[in-house]
């Protein structure tokens, strides 16, 4: 059966255990696993193979562990849905029952099997290979442990809105020293620009301004406004964030806020916190309330900036607390933990032309509204009080094809609450709601709808189709859409009309992102760990997500991500210590030659040339990331890879690739990104062909010329790379390392290039994987490898070990 | 479709002089009457592939500049096609009043062609042989005489007088060829059936 | 989109289209023609001839879809076969169906070969990689708004002007990609480059109708009221791109308003417009064959 016999161990050392779940039907109904059961059991090493309804329960569970305890078996092969969703359950489990926890080898047939194939037969052969090559891997499964890190106990909140206030106060009310970073001159974000909040109509600034006040003074809690972070560097527990922040221009301590300067400054630009709707000088503070309580000037538009004319405003102050020659700086902060903030913007509704909007100046925003709420709600045209204003919902929402596809989930409740505050202001007046679908959802939401209407707020079900400025002289605005509950067109003339713009993730999210190594969805919002578990974990350790920086949401929500994040920064945080995963290089000094391969290769250098030891290299684990980028770059085999050694990887590749799914296409999958991708595209339930078999690498380029002649010497037909384009490797690496492979195995076994192809995917983007269709069927339809390439490959195979 | 399109069935009243309008009714659809693989038949006629999408938020019916002289919505059209009233459909005048403005299809969130979906469904009324307006049958029988929908030779002296190239050359034996086995001869034939059995 | 060969000074043109005209201006709008090949001959852009070309087809799509294609092709086909460049389109109906057309041929190569079959008893076959443009679209784009400016000899400053944009010259805008449909800037800048003032109203958008005519006309009436009864007595006359809604504006007033004749107002070609601000002679612009009688205008425009 092996063709490789220095991948097998003494029976009497390794005793595997193997678990197949049903997962409910999710596999079994598709997998049949009491045909894999029977295929397993006949491996080596193979002492018990059990099939089970939920493997993740508790009953399942025990399984292993009485397998463990009681009959001796000290490797485990669970294979069920993705490692993704519940290794460390399994992990658990094991060490519960006194294995270590590495000695477990999981497997995914769901996501990569049961729910993208529909051939019962085809399926339950790649089942079958697929834990075959588990179960070749666990003979060399090696117990590991974690290292011991301590973890500084600060933590920076990105983003100073109300999920930033929150998190802040939380995690500063338990004692750690947190930094709040703004971009803006003040913290608050669009909660301060919101007049009264649903549906309880609390005065939306006197429930926050409050809580900025304690912010500002709080002990432990440093502001950082006008600052935006530029780097990140560091590991969880220990990061480093440079921060880049601009000038003020005025001396926070110092600045009475008395507005004596913003009184003669000449200097004109939009009120971003007005919306747009008026004018602010070059020297300003925000709002009243800002926090830091001082002004900001804007360098733009400030004359003495730009042409060194003006700069009355300094002779004004009569503190002193204008400099205008302040310069950017750059601050390092050294934190444990990262909680994203970063909150949303509204789209602009021009895109949709037929709306009118930009073209007369009594078509707003909603956010807009809010601000003309505070300012005696007068019509922007002509300062008049309004009397029937139309509210237009859903601009630029449940889109796909021409805004965004997701519903902005706020647009319905506030258009409610914009019609019910106006109706309340303003004697007459006459609110209408044009809405596809109201939703009213939330707590006390749908009361809320009742009592707008019991205020004679009125209705049309119907999107609307155009907003036409009326050329009389009534200065009035012409409305039409299909009353869809009569099937009739219904024009009318309103005095305003307000729009509701989709929300979008703030403008520079994609950067955060990068900068941090988050994730995005495919609605562009930041990713979490897992949508339904883990709410406002990411994907990196030591880094959470809460507020609309996820997603369209209200206040209400907002705050409840806020202290969910700060909660769970303080699990991560709390006991001052952080355990730094063994799955790092490791290197047998006795093999290095101080060659220094190793050192270029690696994308976060973690390897440098040792001080003693000859010109020997050393490794930094805590700084290393696992992607086992060095390991085939070292021509004298000294480094390995803890949990994907060379034995391990070598072995999985044999044993999926020895299997009876043919003709094969092994696909390695990055486990970072490509991997979850791959459960998407399950999870999605689209399929491709059964011949595709998934391995899973820490990065493309852990994978050798020595890998890719033992997969074809072993039973493969094709090779694909399918690597996620966040790797750490960097696109340009991926293909030119897989382009070098590809030479080498021309040239050293004469395998056709066509043979070995790449795929590159995002999260967003995972239906890029349906080129898992393409490239299958192409093995498909090039058959087999050729006998003579088989067999140099065998040849070549012995000389590479 | 009658050739009387109710056109927005508008009355004033006799109290108050305002216009009323009254709304096209269906009261109540039985099983027998609806054919659930409808909208999968639509899904397979050229642009009618979003159909399925549509969630009647009724943009369209406000952007159409027909709607008033039309039996159903444009909207309806689309509720009609998703609960399978097929041959409600089928002989709507709704399909016909369309002046292809294209309105519907620029302004759908969803990406709906219905536009399109309104052309593919009226082949589908020529070739089950439901009526369709006279005009059609007017522009077929030219397009197969002489090339196009009017008699254009007939202009060439104007066009000569105002120093224009004259329209010739036109080769109405190959375009009829090329125009074989379209629906064209299929409503051609049908009028002709019509006219036929009304002789008799 | 810029057709080869651009230059930026007016008077060293290189540009060479072929023109399609489709049914409705030989039988009802030779002013259009006219007063295009006019301003064609004066901006030294030269015309070459599509010969045996037919209708566009797309007014059978209603009828099958194959027809219509089929006959697009046809044109698309004779087009390709006689010269090799860009074709100039009129009529914004004709724009659309062989834009469409030649889009749908390169992005399903078996519908390509279904059509190519039906081709093939001329000898001709379906191609959809060849350009089409309306006559709008090469002024503004490709000859350019500086370039026009250049060639106003009269600016038309005391005319007051309504533009009906139509429909099929930018809509689906996914497929025409010409103008921004819900506000058509290029529509605009050709109109107001001639000097005239250019008045919004409400019903811009509406369409003209013109399909309906054929099946119920009193639809088409109502909607030909609806546009002139907003813009009456605010503009000198109303500006067309497509000789369809013209023919329909044109023909369907003098019924319309029989007995208000003081509300029907003249409907210019946009090409009679920029001929008069060229300050191209009358009788090259076909004036006199509109029929709500535009004389008041060339008063204005002296």
């Amino acid at each position: 059966m092996a063709a490789n016999t220095s991948c097998r161990r003494s029976k009497n050392e390794v005793s595997i255990g193997v678990f197949i779940c049903h997962c409910g039907g999710n596999i079994s109904d598709t997998v049949d696993v009491q045909k894999v059961k029977d295929a397993i059991k006949k491996l080596e090493c193979v002492t018990q193979v059990e099939t089970y309804e939920y493997m993740c329960s508790k009953p399942g569970l025990q399984l292993i562990k009485d397998a463990i305890a009681k009959n001796g078996v000290n490797r485990i092969v669970e294979a069920s849905c993705s490692p993704l969703m519940h290794l460390n359950t399994f992990r658990g489990a094991v060490q519960e029952a006194g294995l270590n926890p590495y000695l477990i080898e999981m497997v995914n047939i769901r996501e990569h099997c049961s729910w993208v194939h529909k051939d019962r037969e085809a399926a339950t052969v790649k089942a079958t290979d697929i834990i075959r090559g588990a179960v070749e891997r666990a003979r060399y499964l090696q117990p590991l442990e974690p290292k011991k890190e301590s973890v500084d106990q600060s933590i920076i909140v990105i983003g100073g809105g109300v999920a930033g206030i929150f998190s802040s106060l939380e995690l500063a009310n338990k004692g750690y020293k947190v930094y709040l970073v703004d971009r803006a001159p003040s913290i608050g974000g669009h909660m301060m620009q919101l007049s009264k909040t649903f549906p309880t109509l609390d005065c939306s600034t006197c429930i926050l301004a409050p809580r900025m006040v304690e912010v500002g003074q709080h002990p432990n809690i440093s502001i950082r406004t006008l600052a935006e972070p530029i780097s990140v560097k560091g590991s969880p527990g220990n990061y480093e964030v440079t921060l880049r922040v601009k000038p003020r221009f005025v001396d926070e301590k110092n600045c009475s806020a008395c507005g004596e300067c913003s009184r003669v400054c000449p200097g004109k630009a939009p009120n971003e916190f007005e919306a747009g709707l008026y004018e602010r000088k070059a020297i300003y503070i925000p709002f009243a309330q800002a926090i830091p309580s001082a002004y900001t000037i804007d360098a733009e538009n400030c004359l003495k900036i730009q042409k060194g004319i003006c700069g009355v405003c300094t002779k004004k102050c009569k503190r002193g607390a204008i400099n205008l020659d302040d310069k950017e700086r750059t601050e390092t902060l050294k934190v444990g933990a990262v909680v994203v903030a970063t909150g949303y913007d509204l789209m602009d509704p021009s895109k949709f032309g037929e709306l009118g909007y930009g073209t007369h100046p009594d078509i707003v925003t909603n956010l807009q509204f809010e601000r003309l709420f505070l300012k005696g709600l007068v019509k922007p045209s002509n300062s008049k009080v309004p009397k029937k204003v139309a509210f237009v919902l859903c601009v630029g929402s449940r889109s796909p094809e021409r805004g965004q596809p997701y519903c902005s989930k706020i647009c319905c409740m506030t258009g409610l609450k914009q019609a019910f505050l106006f109706k309340e202001m303003v004697p007459g007046a006459e609110p209408w709601v044009f809405y596809t679908d109201m939703r009213a959802a939330g707590k006390w939401y749908e009361e809320f709808y009742e009592r707008a209407r019991e205020e004679r707020v009125r209705f049309v079900r119907g999107r609307v189709a155009e907003v036409i400025p009326l050329t009389d002289d009534s200065n009035r605005l012409l409305v039409r859409a299909e009353d869809t509950l009569l099937g009739a067109q219904l024009e009318d003339n309103f005095d305003m009309v307000v729009l509701s713009p989709a929300m979008l993730p703030s403008a520079g999210t994609p950067e955060v992102a990068n900068l941090l190594g988050l994730q995005r969805g495919p609605d562009g919002f930041m990713l979490e760990k897992h949508y339904k578990l883990e709410p406002v974990d990411s994907i990196q350790g030591g880094m959470f997500i809460c507020g609309s920086a996820l997603g369209p949401k209200d206040v209400r929500e907002s705050t409840l991500e806020a202290m969910a994040a700060a909660s769970r920064v303080t699990s991560f945080i709390g006991k001052g210590e952080t355990l730094i995963s063994p799955e790092k290089a490791t290197l047998d000094a006795n093999m290095c030659n101080g060659c220094g391969q190793c050192i270029e290769i690696c994308p976060v250098r973690a390897i440098a040339k040792g001080e003693e030891d000859g010109g020997k290299v050393a490794i930094n684990s805590v700084s290393c990331v696992g992607c086992g980028m060095c390991i085939p770059a070292c021509d004298k085999g000294a480094l390995d890879l803890n949990n994907c050694t060379e034995q391990q990887l070598n072995a999985r590749i044999y044993g999926i690739s020895s299997g009876n799914v043919s003709p094969k296409l092994l696909a390695f999958t990055d486990r970072k990104t490509a991997y979850k991708a791959a459960d998407m595209y399950g999870m999605d339930r689209r399929h491709y062909p059964h011949n595709v078999l998934i391995v899973d690498v820490p990065c493309a380029g852990r994978v050798g010329l020595k890998h890719v002649v033992q997969a074809f010497a072993s039973g493969a037909d094709g090779i694909l790379f399918v690597e996620g384009e966040d790797s750490v490797m960097g696109m340009d690496k991926f293909r030119e390392h897989v382009n070098s492979l590809r030479r080498e195995a021309a040239k050293s076994i004469g395998v056709k290039a066509a043979r070995i192809s790449t795929v590159s995917v995002t999260l967003p983007q995972y239906y890029k994987l349906d080129a898992f269709n393409t490239l299958g069927e192409r093995i498909i339809r090039m058959g087999p490898l050729e006998a003579e390439v088989r067999a140099k490959a065998k040849e070549v195979l012995k000389q590479l070990v | 479709m009658s050739e009387d399109v109710n056109q927005g069935r508008e009355s004033r009243s006799a109290h108050s002089g305002r216009r009323n309008v009254t709304t096209s009714t269906v009261k109540r659809i039985t099983p027998d009457q609806t054919d659930a693989n409808f909208m999968e038949e639509v899904l397979k006629m050229p642009d009618g592939d979003k159909i399925h999408s549509c969630f009647q938020c009724g943009v369209c019916s406000g952007s159409c500049p027909i709607l008033f002289a039309m039996d159903y919505t444009p909207r309806q059209i689309s509720e009609m096609i998703h609960i399978g009233l097929r041959e409600a459909v089928l002989s709507s005048a709704t399909i016909w009043l369309c002046s292809t403005c294209y309105m519907c299809y620029e302004r759908c969130p969803q990406g709906v062609k219905l536009t399109d979906v309104f052309n593919a469904i009226k082949n589908k009324a020529v070739d089950e042989g439901y009526p369709t307006p006279s005009v059609y049958e007017k522009m077929s029988r030219q397009i197969l005489k002489n090339g196009f929908v009017y008699d254009v030779g007939s202009m060439n002296d104007e066009r000569e007088a105002l120093g224009l190239p004259e329209v010739k050359d036109v080769k109405q034996d190959m375009i009829s060829a090329e125009l074989k086995d379209t629906l064209i001869y299929k409503l051609l034939e049908e009028k002709e059936k019509k006219e036929a059995s009304q002789k008799q | 989109m810029r057709s080869e060969l651009v230059t930026t000074s007016a008077g060293n043109w290189n540009h060479r289209y072929s023109l399609f005209i489709g049914c409705t201006i030989p039988v009802r709008e030779n002013s259009y023609e006219v007063s295009a090949r006019a301003v064609a001959e004066a901006l030294g852009i030269e015309i070459l001839e599509i010969p045996s070309q037919s209708c566009c087809g797309l007014p059978f799509r209603s009828i099958d879809y194959n027809a219509w294609l089929t006959l697009a092709a046809r044109n698309l086909a004779i087009a390709t076969k006689s010269n090799s460049v860009p074709v100039m389109v009129l009529c914004s109906g004709c724009y659309k169906s062989l834009l469409t057309a030649s889009k749908e041929l390169e992005e399903n190569p078996a519908l390509k070969q279904n059509v190519s079959r039906r081709l093939s008893v001329e000898g001709l076959e379906a191609n959809g990689r060849i350009r089409i443009e309306h006559i709008a679209q090469v002024l503004h784009d490709d000859y350019g708004i500086g370039n026009i400016a250049e060639r106003v000899k009269k600016s038309l400053r005391n005319l007051k002007v309504a533009i009906h944009p139509g429909c099929h010259i930018t809509m689906p805008s996914k497929i025409i990609g010409f103008d921004d449909p819900a506000s058509p800037k290029k529509l605009n800048e050709l109109v107001r480059v001639t000097g005239a003032q250019l008045i919004d109203y409400e019903t811009k958008r509406l369409c003209c109708g013109a399909t309906v005519v054929g099946i119920k006309e009193d639809v088409s009436k109502a909607l030909v009221k609806r546009k002139i009864e907003n813009i009456t007595r605010r503009v000198d006359a109303l500006v067309t791109f497509c000789p369809i809604c013209h023919a329909t504006y044109d023909i369907q007033q003098l019924d319309v308003f029989a007995s208000e004749r003081d509300k029907q107002i003249p409907v210019l070609h946009y090409t009679q417009l920029l001929g008069l601000a060229m300050g191209l002679p009358e009788e090259k612009l076909g004036l006199d064959l509109n029929r709500v009688d535009a004389s008041g205008i060339l008063a204005k425009t002296s």
